[in-house]
């Protein structure tokens, strides 16, 4: 099992039961695990890198913070408080970028 | 190993097409670019907009550059699918606002190929956008895109042309070329294809959420058979692989080969496949599947290597004078003189200076 986030703590401002939804994007895969994605109404893409394109790619089926760290801690030898504040920050991070949007 | 940059770039084209049971194919052998040669290796894949092919090869280690050129090949691929995406976002943009107004369509080339010819839309580079519409919608989507905001660089040469003879209008949307076509090509055979056929059937490609009309696999492959010998004097390998995936590492199971063969006696296009299957045939060394290796072995009539020699002239005017010719030639008589007006005297021009300039070309 590998580390998906290393030492990185996120500021856990998610909150656990928010449902978070991809919004409407082209996207292309690049070289490294790096993710390329554009809203339609945005004038250039945003790179995803790091542990960001895979938490994108499982934003399709898994809609929470617990859903997500679940499916992580399946993959990951990091503990679930690490994972969970990985998968805070890169929410938190996407949802800036305006990519997601919480219900 | 290879020993030049050309065989170097050929094998990257054909990276990926073989079946996996050609263990002859490059895709078993390591492809290696020396140090002095990255430089032009590539701006050859670049210009050939087969950098895809070359990230994917890298990628699983079967293409051996030097570190600094690896990470200039990255570079490439970045901006070309940053080109590409604005491409596609454009695309999805038209199409939607089409679907909206009702007119059928089929978004074409990159965009179309990108998502249903290769495994990985990351492999196909581009950056415009094309579009069919029915010859009867030409006029309704121009203005259509116009009103959102889309430029016509060059206007109309005399009113009704786009819809009776024009093969595509490039506009500008968003600093992307979007070209609306009403036929696959200029010339001859724009005038002998039949493009309501193109709307019979089609697959839908999603993109964004939006569903993107394209056309079928079949007609895909005409369409890649008539871009690849009909598109540029030289195609670009992009569009020769194109072809080779559709038919021979692609979309095999959904061609119909009955269809395909009707389209082409119809559309009177056997010459053009065969030039196109030469080329995949020749440039690549693939063998051919029967459908298309038929043609690549067919006779062909003057009249028609007249029409396909036009396509292929080097000089510019002299090329674009040819096809002229040729469409005069391949019109039905009752139109004959509408299009010889249009091209020979186009709206607003001083009929005096176009009878001088047409002389001079004549010396």
């Amino acid at each position: 099992m590998s580390s998906l986030f290393g030492n990185r703590d996120g500021d856990g401002r998610a909150a656990r039961f928010e449902m978070y939804q991809k919004v409407a994007v082209v996207e292309r895969n690049l070289a490294g695990g790096r993710l390329l994605v554009q809203r339609l109404d945005f004038d250039r893409p945003t790179q995803l890198s790091g542990s960001a394109p895979l938490i994108w790619d499982l934003l399709d089926t898994h809609k929470t913070v617990d859903e997500l760290v679940e499916r992580l801690a399946e993959r990951f030898s990091d503990s679930s408080v690490t994972i969970e504040a990985g998968v805070r920050s890169a929410l938190d991070s996407l949802a800036a970028q305006g990519l997601v949007v919480t219900s | 190993m290879t020993t030049s940059v050309e065989e170097t770039v050929l094998a990257v084209a054909r990276y990926g097409l073989a079946d996996d049971t050609d263990h002859t194919s490059t895709d078993h052998h390591v492809i290696e670019v020396q140090d002095g040669d990255v430089a032009a290796f590539l701006s050859s894949i670049e210009q050939n907009r087969i950098v895809g092919a070359a990230i994917r090869a890298l990628i699983e280690d079967r293409l051996v550059l030097p570190p600094e050129g690896a990470e200039q090949l990255v570079s490439v691929h970045d901006d070309a699918m940053t080109n590409a995406m604005s491409a596609e976002v454009v695309a999805v943009g038209t199409s939607n606002l089409l679907t909206t107004a009702g007119i059928a369509h089929r978004v074409l080339d990159g965009v179309a190929i990108a998502h249903s010819g290769y495994d990985d839309p990351a492999l196909r580079s581009f950056d415009d956008v094309s579009i069919l519409v029915m010859a009867n919608d030409i006029e309704k989507t121009i203005q259509l895109l116009q009103s959102e905001g889309a430029t016509r660089p060059q206007s109309q040469v005399r009113p009704g042309f786009d819809r009776r003879f024009g093969d595509k209008v490039t506009l500008s949307s968003s600093g992307v070329d979007v070209h609306v076509h009403r036929t696959f090509c200029p010339g001859a055979f724009g005038v002998t294809m039949k493009p309501n056929d193109l709307f019979v059937l089609q697959r839908v490609i999603k993109l964004a959420g939006v569903h993107v009309p394209v056309l079928d696999p079949t007609d895909s492959v005409l369409h890649a058979c008539y871009r690849l010998a009909l598109g540029t004097v030289e195609p670009d390998l992009s569009s020769v692989r194109d072809l080779a995936r559709l038919v021979v590492a692609g979309d095999r199971p959904s061609f119909d080969g009955d269809r395909f063969s009707d389209a082409v006696e119809r559309w009177q296009g056997t010459a053009v496949v065969r030039h196109a299957a030469r080329i995949v045939s020749d440039t690549l060394g693939l063998a051919l599947p029967e459908g298309l290796s038929f043609y690549a072995n067919s006779w062909v009539d003057r009249s028609d290597r007249e029409a396909l020699e036009a396509y292929h002239v080097e000089d510019v005017e002299d090329r674009e004078t040819a096809l002229q010719v040729t469409t005069f030639k391949a019109l039905p008589m009752g139109e004959r003189p509408s299009y010889a007006l249009s091209v020979g005297l186009p709206e607003g021009a001083d009929p005096i200076g176009r009878i001088t300039d047409l002389i001079s070309r004549r010396r």
